[in-house]
């Protein structure tokens, strides 16, 4: 399992009126090595184009400062096809 | 020595019947307009295959072929091999791929591909070594496994270090949904492994120990160098791919409501994260492989002890079978799902199609249009991994209901009145991206020339946000730009996890920047677009002399009528009357013409295939 950073919930707490680029900076501070799959640590840049948001498709060029609720549930949307 | 780098410069080629082997040029015209991999086969299968041929007649052809780049250490691309056959699933042109080390080692033996016609008295097995080819007597090996056969004869001192692709039980009993196995990889689709068999062909065996030219090995490999680091910097390639591999999906579909379940009747799995890649890496990771030159890793060997299964053991798997065999069957039961892997592996058959036609099967018989007169007595239901091992032991060797499932979904759907239930176009079967929640892979499903794949077309942008997943219009002309990606990646024969790097929605310079490195060629992007236009002409000509036509282009009942019932994605789905406004689209983006859906003669004539003739051209 070296090497490899599991999946699964990683809560943070985030200020009033918080959106989602400051969801991925609280995530990269708080789960760096986790943080991997979804950001690149040296230029910042994301690396996942689409989240869901409870059950709401977002594509981030679109929604990049979507405000989060408390209690919102974020899956990042992985780049990968089926082989 | 050919004249371009990459290509060993010569074809075999094999006639069981006469027991002929005769190496074949390549010629300059042939790598210029084709470029190799499916362009290769398409117009060997073309012009050998009179019209009307039995799949498993001899006058079929099976071929394999390598592009310019195997053998070679451009990454995700050097061990890959193209299968081209007519099907005997669907009847339509066929093209199947599977990775690990065999094509390396053909181009290694000094060639760029084989064609196979005619029908052996008896089995055998092909065997070369280093541009020598000769038949030998399979028969103490016919009726093996496919694992044990090839343990069995890498055994023996000759063939301990070759590469081999073989057939199971199901090739050789000509399963229409029988595969290819080569070590642990799969050439699933189309039923390539019963044309395979119904040659009397146990397999074939290659050693090589040659290398592959190229104009410049230096720059090749500062190229090479410049592609690794573009691999790193990539997340799917360098992380997700690396850690979890395909079943990394399976959460993603479920999110989405777009994870197939119950034969599609709803896409959304509770038990997804029983079957998910996490409940894989956390309770069955043994190890990671690779294929020849990929630093990608993405296979992986799961292994569950302690459970009710024998054989809990499996290279896979991928994320296709935990749809198909999984939440397709309501089967949250990972062990399960491992040893099926395992057994349709051993026995040869196609997850994918396997998975499909017994999920329409138990629908069908819920529906009470199957019976239990019809399955020799077994009840069928969901939600019952012993049911469906039992169901894929008899789809493997022919026996009992399975001799029917065997035949695949158009089939079952033809015998028992249940068209309505078969999740397949052009009688292939569709898989696991939504063909609702995906409105560009539903065109491509509908317009690719195998009929349901997810490689001519790719779900990957649409799912990951680069494409606008739920807009519908303009997705006709969306998905040949993706087709002409897949054509090329297949003339390469490229795996499809380098479109994070190469690009996921059209051709890219990336892939004239490779033909230059390995062979010397010159290709402009406009050019290798015409390249994969004409590939796909051929492949839409051969599917024309066999009778296909726009009505074939078309998508599962299922798709087209009932929208998804529940979940994120309820209510999506594709009507007729857009499928019928994306197809137009597609066909004039394309060159062929809207009534028929077949290439023009003038676009044939643009693309230098003016000796394809026929009625239809016009």
């Amino acid at each position: 399992m070296e090497g490899r950073y599991p999946p699964g919930e990683f809560p943070v707490c985030l200020h009033r009126n918080a959106g989602l680029s400051d969801l991925f900076t609280a995530l990269y501070e708080k789960y760096r090595e986790a943080s991997v799959y979804i950001l690149d640590g040296d230029s910042q840049e994301y690396l996942v184009n689409a989240v869901i948001i409870n059950d709401e498709f977002v594509v981030l060029s679109k929604g990049q400062d979507r405000k989060l609720a408390d209690g919102d549930q974020v899956f990042f949307i992985l780049p990968i096809g089926g082989g | 020595m050919f004249k371009y780098g990459g290509y060993a410069g010569q074809i075999l080629k094999v006639d069981l019947t006469a027991r002929s082997l005769t190496p074949e040029s390549l010629t300059e015209k042939q790598v210029r307009q084709l470029v190799g991999g499916n362009g290769f086969g398409v117009r060997y299968l073309y012009d050998l295959v009179p019209a009307n041929t039995d799949p498993l007649d001899e006058n079929n052809a099976l071929i394999f072929m390598n592009g310019p780049v195997q053998g070679t250490r451009v990454p995700a691309v050097g061990g890959r091999t193209a299968v081209i056959t007519r099907s005997p699933l669907n009847g339509f042109f066929m093209d199947s791929y599977y990775g690990g080390h065999f094509g390396a080692e053909l181009k290694f033996a000094g060639f760029d591909g084989i064609v196979i016609t005619g029908k052996a008295d008896k089995p055998v097995f092909l065997y070369i070594e280093d541009g020598k080819a000769s038949l030998r007597d399979a028969g103490a090996y016919w009726g093996m496994k496919t694992f044990e056969f090839q343990d069995k004869l890498q055994q023996e001192k000759e063939y301990h270090d070759t590469q081999i692709t073989c057939i199971g039980p199901a090739g050789e009993k000509m399963v229409p949904m029988a595969c290819l196995i080569s070590g642990v990889h799969a050439a699933g689709r189309g039923g390539t492994g019963a044309v395979m068999g119904s040659k009397n062909l146990k397999a074939i065996v290659v050693r090589g120990t040659g290398g592959v030219n190229v104009p410049d090995i230096e720059a090749l490999e500062n190229y090479i160098d410049k592609l690794m680091e573009r691999f790193k910097a990539n997340p799917a390639a360098s992380k997700v791919l690396p850690d979890y591999g395909t079943p990394a999906i399976v959460d993603a579909n479920n999110k989405l409501g777009l994870l197939g379940t119950r034969n599609y009747q709803t896409e959304v799995f509770p038990q997804a994260n029983m079957i998910n890649g996490e409940a894989l890496r956390s309770n069955a990771y043994v190890k990671s492989t690779s294929c020849f030159s990929c630093p990608i890793g993405c296979a992986k060997l799961f292994r569950m002890d302690g459970t009710k299964y024998e054989k809990v053991e499996s290279v896979g798997p991928e994320y296709e079978t935990l749809w198909s065999l999984g939440s397709n069957l309501e089967n949250s039961d990972l062990a399960s799902i491992i040893a099926a892997d395992r057994l349709c592996d051993e026995l040869g058959i196609d997850t994918i199609s396997a998975g499909s036609t017994i999920g329409m099967a138990i629908e069908a018989f819920e529906k009470g249009l199957i019976t239990a007169d019809d399955t020799g007595g077994i009840p069928l239901r969901f939600g019952d991994p012993d049911l469906m091992l039992s169901l894929l032991e008899q789809i493997g060797t022919k026996t009992g209901f399975g001799e029917i499932l065997g035949e695949g979904a158009r089939a079952l759907g033809r015998r028992y009145n249940a068209a309505n239930l078969a999740i397949e176009t052009k009688g292939l079967e569709i898989p696991a991206h939504s063909p609702r929640g995906y409105p560009g892979m539903a065109i491509g499903y509908a317009t690719s020339n195998r009929g349901g794949t997810h490689q001519d077309g790719r779900p990957s942008a649409e799912r990951a946000g680069a494409v606008d997943r739920l807009e519908q219009k303009g997705k006709g002309e969306y998905i040949v730009d993706v087709q002409r990606m897949t054509t090329m990646a297949d003339c390469l024969v490229a795996c499809r996890f380098t479109e994070g790097i190469f690009g996921a929605t059209a051709i890219s310079q990336d892939y004239a920047d490779i033909l230059k490195q390995v062979t010397g060629m010159e290709f402009t992007v406009e050019e290798l677009v015409d390249v994969a236009d004409r590939v796909y002409a051929l492949e839409r000509a051969f599917n024309a002399r066999e009778g296909a036509s726009r009505k074939d282009d078309t998508l599962p009942y299922r798709v087209l009528h009932e929208p998804i019932p529940e979940g994120p994605s309820k209510g999506q789905y594709m009507t007729p009357e857009v499928l019928d406004r994306e197809l137009d689209q597609y066909y004039l983006k394309r060159g062929w013409d809207p009534k028929t859906g077949l290439p023009t003669k003038e676009t044939l004539k643009r693309l230098k295939l003016d000796d394809i003739t026929g009625s239809w051209v016009v």
